[in-house]
């Protein structure tokens, strides 16, 4: 995120002088930062069974359905936001 | 003198953190795929990968806004953990490392504001 950030403010330095992240030592940082991004979203998805209670009539969603819920609602957001960051690389 | 009842403080705090850490596990993995592997290997392209797409997509104030939120809640789940972490390997400075952590955090977030509304 902090990269993502100097990415940011060298817009400051306009056309001539923006450089994106494209090299390969940043690709191998980023791939170390996805695994501890998808560890943090693996247990906090899965806690989302342990701690949510939903009520249905006098009964509770079962945990399991609510960290499928959870993990389903993961994939389309991430397809989601996926699609919106390519796409906007295309305008 | 400590006043008796609940720590409402702490529990704002540690409610703001699960909220922060679940918008946090849900967004945060995309970017990193698109804009720090797929784009940068060639694979996709990505708004931040040329100038003008990049200041296209900032000159929406929604994006600027999203982009915000994203920074604001990966800065607060980072300052809480740091403060507990911190808490884990030394006792007694709870409120020293609360300051670090959460200081951390607002420098951050307030770095990320004004990035993002002063670019072009």
């Amino acid at each position: 995120m902090l990269w993502f950030l100097v990415e940011i403010s060298r817009l400051h330095d306009g056309a001539a002088g923006y450089r994106p992240h494209l090299s390969i030592p940043f690709v191998v940082f980023s791939l170390v930062c996805l695994a501890f991004a998808l560890w943090h979203s693996y247990t906090f998805l899965s806690f989302s069974g342990l701690i949510m209670r939903i009520p249905i009539g006098d009964r509770l969603l079962p945990a399991g359905a609510i960290r499928g819920g959870a993990y389903a609602l993961f994939v389309l957001v991430t397809i989601l936001i996926s699609a919106l960051l390519v796409w906007g690389g295309t305008r | 003198m400590r006043r008796s009842g609940p720590d409402r403080v702490n529990a704002l705090l540690w409610a703001t953190f699960a909220q922060c850490a679940v918008i946090t596990a849900l967004i945060v993995p995309a970017h990193i795929l698109v804009q720090g592997v797929l784009a940068p290997l060639g694979i996709v392209p990505a708004f931040d990968q040329h100038y003008a797409s990049f200041t296209a997509a900032l000159s929406n104030p929604l994006v600027k806004v999203y982009l915000l939120v994203l920074f604001a809640t990966v800065f607060y789940t980072f300052g809480h953990r740091v403060r507990y972490l911190m808490t884990d390997l030394a006792h007694g400075y709870k409120p020293l490392f609360g300051a670090i952590g959460y200081g951390l955090a607002v420098i951050g977030i307030a770095a990320a504001a004004y990035v993002l509304f002063t670019v072009p």
